[in-house]
């Protein structure tokens, strides 16, 4: 891989993991925004108020380095607040223009909450903005720097004409509120989340450097089991738009891209599962592709991947992912040893659980020998310093 | 800590193949060696992690199942010891406890309602790399003492 885009990969990777750190299983939504900037395709996120969407989204935002615009869209809302207000100035001069700076279309990462709440004027400009990266409105005609859109909601429409609307989300994620097993680990993060500045680890001309690698990505490898997963979707009376076919195409370049390929396989078809338009549709869809997803793996998008194939190939990288993560907080007080080794152990049961011998690749067995080494020696203390004088 | 453990003899013996997806481990099995490792682990433990969990150890039935320990348990809580299995019960065959990351060549609960039949025992455990089936009816607390002496025993 050309050098700059290998620099530019690992820039994105880097602001990923600085995005994804101290969110509560909000990593996939963190990834599937990195894929969706890098693959020019924008995003719907689905799941109830309060689940930290707007945070992850801002938080991308930050790692990635673009200028980013936020809004809660209601139905009351006026194109203005979106779009910007009519330039007077301009208007003296007998022209209906709008004065875009920092709204909307100035902006390259945006996040529109609610966004079927927006009225028809709303939607009508968003559609062109989002389909041919155009703003028009009135004598206003301009190009807009938007790499992606993340549009949220409560629920997918019902509305057939809001549903066409939606069609130009590509990529669907749907969250729920923290699992029970997680409320401690949502507790902690949270309490320290606010505290926490993301520091842009790369810039959009790293997400535009990939982009452009992705629109050269050899597909040859990867069509024909594109073409086999979708015929197995419609087998299950999964129908995916022609629009919506063509287009995942896009989706399976970024994530070869962005693990580091010039050339997509059967390892990157993963994000066929988030590109199906309803929450049962995906998971049935992951039922349906188990076998044709096995081998899906990806080291920046490893949640991602993951939570669409669960195949042993993800599962072995993000463990991996996580026991170095533990491996290199090895704490310094002796009072932590124990709470430590325990995660080590968890660590390698879950090795041992989940992943069969012969699906171990070999970061996986070195970094097992490594924990069973760990647990199999005593606890180490912590040399403490012996007082030698004493106060008068 | 009685445990009834057999090497079935099959007419025909299933294969063995990775899971697509492992089964959440509910249960965590060590023979021979393994068995001891495991032991030590458990005397190694917190109390309040060790009330947590239910065994049963044993002699199996023929040479080379020398010793057997089995503990049950919610998966966080389950101890970790080189060469144990974890298993686990997967969603057509709830009773019976087989390997996480293995399932095997014939229909779960086809598998389930077979061994169960052949045994007449609910309530099994598989390991099936060392071709046993387990009787799972005498589990119970552990008691660290009586756990120390089996391991003793079994040195």
């Amino acid at each position: 891989m050309q050098s700059d885009v290998e620099a530019s990969s690992k820039a994105v990777q880097r602001g990923v993991a600085e995005a994804r750190a101290g969110l509560v299983e909000r990593e996939t939504l963190v990834e599937l925004v990195a894929l969706s900037a890098v693959a020019g395709e924008h995003m719907l996120v689905i799941g109830p108020p309060g689940t930290a969407k707007s945070e992850a989204i801002r938080r991308v935002a930050a790692g990635l380095g673009g200028t980013y615009f936020e809004y809660l869209l209601g139905r009351f809302t006026e194109p203005s607040e979106i779009f910007g207000p009519v330039d007077l100035q301009r208007l003296r001069q007998g022209f209906v223009e709008t004065a875009t700076g920092g709204m909307l279309p100035e902006a390259e990462i945006a996040f529109l909450d609610e966004v079927f709440l927006g009225s028809t004027a709303i939607l009508n400009t968003l559609l062109s903005l989002l389909n041919e990266r155009t703003f028009r409105r009135g004598h206003t005609t301009m190009k807009v720097p938007l790499r992606v859109c993340v549009g949220a909601s409560n629920a997918l429409p019902n509305d057939e004409l809001l549903s066409a609307f939606a069609d130009r989300f590509l990529v669907r994620h749907f969250v729920e509120p923290i699992p029970q097993n997680r409320l401690e680990d949502l507790l902690e993060a949270g309490w320290s989340l606010e505290a926490r500045i993301v520091e842009a680890q790369a810039s959009l001309a790293d997400v535009d450097a990939l982009a452009g690698a992705a629109r050269n990505v050899e597909m040859k490898a990867a069509r024909p089991l594109l073409a086999q997963a979708i015929r197995l979707l419609r087998e299950a009376d999964i129908r995916l738009s022609d629009r919506r076919i063509v287009k995942i195409q896009r989706l399976v370049a970024a994530a070869a891209t962005l693990d580091g390929r010039l050339e997509a396989s059967g390892a990157d078809l993963w994000p066929i599962v988030f590109a199906v338009p309803t929450a049962d549709e995906q998971v049935q869809a992951r039922e349906v592709l188990l076998e044709l997803l096995e081998t899906s793996r990806n080291t920046a998008l490893a949640q991602a991947a993951l939570e669409a194939s669960r195949g042993p190939a993800a599962r072995a990288i993000r463990i991996v992912e996580r026991a170095r993560e533990v491996m290199e907080a090895r704490p310094a007080q002796d009072a932590e040893l124990v709470d430590w080794r325990r995660r080590l152990e968890g660590l390698i049961r879950e090795i041992d659980a989940s992943l069969a011998p012969e699906d171990r690749p070999e970061d996986v067995l070195n970094l097992r020998e490594q924990i069973a080494n760990e647990l199999e020696s005593p606890p180490a203390t912590v040399a403490t310093a012996t007082p030698v004088a004493t106060k008068a | 800590m009685n445990l009834k453990a057999l090497q079935p003899q099959w007419r025909r013996r299933p294969q063995w193949r990775p899971r697509p997806e492992p089964l959440v481990p509910g249960a965590v099995a060590g023979v021979g060696p393994a068995s001891r490792r495991l032991a030590r682990r458990l005397l190694a433990m917190g109390e309040d992690r060790l009330s947590r969990l239910e065994a049963i150890a044993g002699a199996g039935a023929h040479a080379q199942t020398s010793s057997l320990l089995i503990v049950l348990g919610a998966g966080d809580d389950l101890p970790w010891a080189e060469g144990v299995a974890y298993l686990g019960r997967a969603p057509t065959a709830p009773r019976l406890l087989v390997s996480t990351t293995h399932a095997p060549s014939v229909p779960e609960d086809l598998f389930e309602e077979a061994l169960h039949g052949r045994f007449g025992v609910r309530g099994l455990a598989v390991i099936h790399a060392a071709n046993l089936v387990v009787s799972l009816a005498d589990a119970g607390p552990i008691e660290p003492a009586l756990l120390k002496q089996w391991c003793e025993g079994q040195a």
